[in-house]
């Protein structure tokens, strides 16, 4: 009886069970049951849990496996006459492990949330926009990890899904949108999508939008970098023509930040870090590495409250500042926290040949004196007698007219060149009387030419503008410069390529000739007031530092070809060098110049092995706002903030699983698997007993 | 192979010497005064008059007793009387022991009890090595050979070892055992009574004395079983299960209790001594109890105990 009644309770639960989900609307089914904060997306795998008072009833009637125990006194046992005993049944601790454990099973099996997220709007597909340029890169992760999530209520609604990214795309092509596309279609998509080292185009993403065919009912989540841009009002508002529009953007502690190239000081590195107003970083790191990649230096900056930028300096000896190949902001991860340094930012070695005392009481009055104040805040300068500055490492060095030299130290100072350096002469009184020198460029003119003289009848020299294959095109030429005394080249063929500059009448000014590796450069002028007053002004600082820049190759087209460096290493989307791709374009001067960056000319390392010219993201973002309000109907959250939800059903399955595993551990230690002692002693032999010896 | 019975016979000759060496017999004065109320196996050291070649002591000629030749011609022209001398008896004993090796006696309830057979084996060779110390004669009841000395218990613990001689429940002997001598019986003598009887029929002989150890392991006595279990016999017997085990636990014990009074009783009639021995418990006391020094009860009083079957 008592079975009887177990067998009709349990019944009784199982068809509750069963006709309980059935009364729910389908929708109800269809998109999940509701069960006060949880909520399981397959509520028809809660209908096993029919099984449950089953299992119960069974559990509780089914006597246990007996122990097996091997006994050497069974003659005493079969004595003992079996008393009527209840049947032993499985002990109530270890039925409640099983109903749990059976339960947890049922119930993860049926997909639970705990506080799922509000379901999407509309019923036709899913837009995903997605802000892929350079600022995504920081929260990459929890991008992807929202696009997931979206795929996986995509999937559970049923609906088609389309993906819109908004940086062009690293081949060079146009933007287009993918889809509508099924949810495991999509899911591919996403894989495949990467953060770009290059701002977002909204326009052209904008472009790739087609009119919705049914307006109103697509879901638009849009996926922002939290930047405003060109396009992104008109974007919103084209996405708001789709379906309900809802803007994910970074929490204000964790939005992108920039790091601007450095100007170069006398003495110190100093980049500027830049961020969005309301941002809540206020603490940043920055690390200098070198071209290994190991940490030389560190900086903290602390921005005041309300301001957007803050300079950071690298105080550092010339030596290890010479190594700096890149800075980044520690923990940003993206192209836009990486500024990577070329030769601008290294003052290069420079000899000036001295011989004797300077003249420490008329300083005005040292050719030397002009040289160095133009050089010494952008190179490494050296001065001594040319036997102590040719055994040391130098890329250029600086002999003025007073400097003479021997045939031996002539001879050396040819290998020098030879094997790479730059020998910048000045002429003056004594080149002009003494032409046959060999360390020149060209050929001289015994004698100097006077320009502006009354006798002259030239009016004083004016310099031309730089030709383009000069390293001084590009300078700034000051109407004020006046060259009154020159020496001059005897003409040839060649002339006007070893011409860097030249006066406006066509005379030569600066000449130079290429010498095994290096260079030989003559300034037809002396390098004091003398002859000209181009020491007194801004051009003859930025002429010198031409000719440093120059003893590196950095400067373009001093060989003639065009300026377009190829590129060397490139920076991925999350600030990391790599090779190439193939959409990669040779860098030209308009490009730098016009701080184009984008899949044609991504940042990175450009030229030979002559010359590296970093080109930088920084320069192509000139400003950095926050989106601006969008029109109404629109909701705004942050990535973490919108998703609250959690899935309980993986640990509702391990938990379940861990407990049926319990369960057979204790099952098999109560069967003595793990008693060694009762393996070992107790065996089985034959039936038959061991025979006795019969007496004789 | 070799070397794995090489390694059997020292690991239980060191196991041997372990319990061995809980034996107080073999030093001092007061084992000496023990060993003086001792029953006929008594160290050798208490010498009496018997069939020797040793002196022990002269007396006066009896008639009725002696011969003439036994008359010692120098020792009687010293005292003007005839004078007999009197020779020490020989004094080395005859000890059998036996254990019981069937399939029963493989049973141990946990790591840290010995299995009974194993238990048996080291008793049987520590009593050995005790009585080798006096120079006894030493056998093993249904093997070969009779040893003495230093190396008789090596030799006796080959024998035990040695698989290819048989032995059932009981021991089979061929021939009558000589006088006096002693007989060491180790098993859990979980057999049928009349068995037990036959056996012990076998052994005869002139002044015969034995001893039979019932060698039990602790869940035999306790039965401290739970649940639904199923035993196996071990021998062949078959099997019983009981579904609520722990229910059955006094009436096991009564009935264990009813088999050893049963077994105490059928050995006592045949002159044996039954001696209990757990497996649990230090195994010279059942060696003590051979030499009549155990302080433990009597198993017949110590089964009266209305608590239970304590050993």
């Amino acid at each position: 009886m008592t079975v009887l009644k177990s067998i009709k309770k349990a019944f009784k639960l199982a068809a509750m069970a069963t006709i309980a989900p059935l009364t729910l609307p389908s929708t109800a089914i269809a998109s999940g049951l509701a069960l006060g904060p949880v909520t399981f997306s397959a509520p028809l795998v809660l209908m096993g849990a029919v099984a449950l008072p089953v299992l119960w009833w069974l559990m509780k009637s089914t006597p246990t496996k007996p122990t097996i125990e091997a006994f050497p006194a069974m003659r005493i046992l079969f004595n003992m006459k079996s008393q009527d005993q209840e049947p032993a049944i499985m002990p109530l601790w270890q039925r409640l492990l099983r109903m749990t454990a059976a339960t947890m099973i049922i119930a993860g099996l049926a997909q639970p949330s705990l506080n799922p997220d509000e379901p999407l709007k509309g019923d036709g597909s899913i837009m995903m926009v997605v802000d892929n340029g350079w600022a995504a890169a920081r929260n990459w992760s929890e991008r992807t990890e929202e696009m997931k999530r979206l795929l996986d209520r995509a999937a559970r609604d049923g609906r088609q899904v389309s993906i819109l990214s908004t940086a062009p795309p690293e081949d060079g092509g146009i933007i287009r949108i993918n889809g509508p596309l099924d949810a495991d279609d999509a899911q591919h998509i996403i894989n495949e999508l990467k953060p770009r080292p290059w701002p977002v185009d909204r326009e052209a993403a904008l472009k790739a939008l087609k009119t919705p065919e049914t307006a109103g009912s697509t879901s638009v989540i849009w996926l922002s970098n939290g930047l405003d841009g060109k396009g992104t009002l008109a974007l919103a508002s084209r996405l708001q023509k789709f379906g309900t529009l809802t803007i994910l953007e970074d929490a204000p502690q964790e939005t992108a930040q920039l790091l601007i190239e450095p100007s170069v000081t006398s003495d110190a590195l100093a980049v500027t870090v830049r961020r969005l107003a309301g941002s809540k970083n206020d603490v940043v790191s920055l690390t200098a590495r070198d071209e290994s990649g190991d940490a030389i230096a560190q900086v903290t900056v602390n921005f005041e409250p309300g301001k957007m930028e803050k300079k950071a300096t690298f105080d550092l000896p010339i030596e290890i500042k010479n190594q700096i190949t890149r800075i980044a902001i520690d923990g940003e991860n993206t192209a836009g926290a990486t500024v990577l340094l070329d030769e601008r930012w290294r003052r290069r070695p420079v000899g000036l040949i001295t011989a004797g005392a300077k003249n420490t009481s008329q300083p005005l009055l040292n050719e030397s004196n002009y040289i160095e104040r133009a050089l010494d805040p952008y190179a490494d300068l050296h001065q001594g007698a040319i036997g102590n500055l040719l055994q040391q490492k130098l890329a250029v060095m600086i002999m003025t007219d007073s400097i003479a030299i021997d045939e031996t130290t002539g001879k050396k100072v040819k290998d020098w060149v030879n094997e790479g350096g730059t020998l910048l002469r000045f002429a003056g009184p004594r080149l002009a009387e003494q032409t046959n020198d060999d360390l020149l460029p060209v050929k001289l003119r015994q004698g100097e030419r006077i320009l502006g003289g009354k006798m002259s009848g030239t009016m004083a020299g004016k310099l031309a503008p730089f030709e383009p294959a000069s390293p001084f095109y590009g300078i700034n030429l000051p109407g004020d410069v006046t060259i009154e005394r020159e020496v001059l080249a005897q003409p040839g063929l060649d002339l006007d390529k070893r011409t860097w500059a030249s006066l406006k009448d066509g005379t030569p000014f600066v000449t130079a000739e290429k010498r095994g590796k290096g260079w030989i450069v003559l300034v037809h002028t002396t390098a004091d007031r003398d002859w000209s007053n181009l020491v007194l002004s801004g051009l003859f600082v930025d002429m010198m530092r031409a000719v440093v820049s120059h003893s590196q190759g950095i400067s373009g087209g001093a060989d003639g070809l065009d300026n377009a460096l190829p590129p060397l290493k490139i920076l991925n989307g999350h600030g990391q060098l790599i090779d190439p791709l193939p959409a990669v374009m040779n860098l030209t001067k308009e490009a730098v110049e016009q701080a184009k960056i984008g899949p044609q000319f991504p940042p990175g390392f450009y030229g030979n092995e002559n010359i590296r010219q970093a080109h930088n993201l920084s320069a192509a973002v000139p400003v950095m706002k926050a989106l601006p309000d969008i029109p109404e109907n629109v909701s705004r959250g942050t990535y973490k903030s919108m998703h609250k939800e959690t899935d309980l059903a993986g640990p509702l399955l391990s938990g379940g699983f861990a407990l049926v595993l319990i369960d057979h551990l204790l099952l098999l230690g109560q069967r003595g698997v793990f008693s060694r002692s009762r393996r070992k002693k107790q065996k089985q032999k034959p039936v038959s007993p061991k025979p006795i010896q019969a007496a004789p | 192979m070799k070397t794995d019975k090489l390694k059997k016979l020292y690991d239980l000759l060191s196991e041997v010497d372990k319990t061995y060496s809980q034996l107080p017999l073999n030093v001092t004065l007061e084992i000496e005064k023990i060993s003086q109320g001792l029953s006929e196996f008594a160290p050798r050291k208490l010498s009496r008059r018997g069939q020797g070649t040793e002196f022990f002591e002269s007396r006066t000629f009896r008639q009725e007793i002696d011969e003439v030749r036994n008359i010692n011609a120098r020792l009687s022209a010293r005292a003007g009387k005839p004078i007999v001398i009197e020779k020490e008896a020989e004094i080395r004993q005859h000890f059998y022991l036996w254990r019981d090796a069937t399939n029963s006696m493989d049973y141990t309830s946990n790591d840290t009890c010995h299995t009974k057979k194993l238990a048996a084996e080291i008793m049987l060779l520590a009593f050995a090595k005790h009585l080798a110390l006096n120079e006894e004669m030493i056998s093993i009841l249904d093997g070969k050979g009779t040893y003495h000395g230093n190396k008789a218990p090596e030799w006796l613990a080959k024998q035990l070892l040695d698989v290819t001689i048989m032995t059932g429940d009981m021991p089979v002997v061929a021939q009558q055992l000589p006088r006096d001598s002693t007989v060491a019986m180790f098993s859990d003598f979980m057999m049928d009574t009349s068995s037990l009887i036959k056996g012990l029929n076998r052994l005869t002989g002139s002044g015969l004395k034995g001893f039979l150890v019932m060698v039990l392991d602790p869940q035999e006595v306790d039965f401290k079983f739970k649940g639904h279990v199923e035993f196996q016999g071990m021998e062949g017997e078959g099997k019983k299960s009981f579904k609520k085990v722990e229910t059955m636990r006094s009436l096991y014990q009564e009935k264990m209790r009813d088999h050893i009074l049963e077994v105490q009783r059928l050995s006592a009639a045949k002159g044996f001594q039954l001696i209990i021995q757990r497996t649990d418990e230090p195994l010279h006391d059942a060696l003590l109890a051979i030499y009549g020094l155990s302080s433990k009860k009597s198993p017949a009083h110590t089964l009266m105990r209305p608590e239970g079957l304590s050993l």
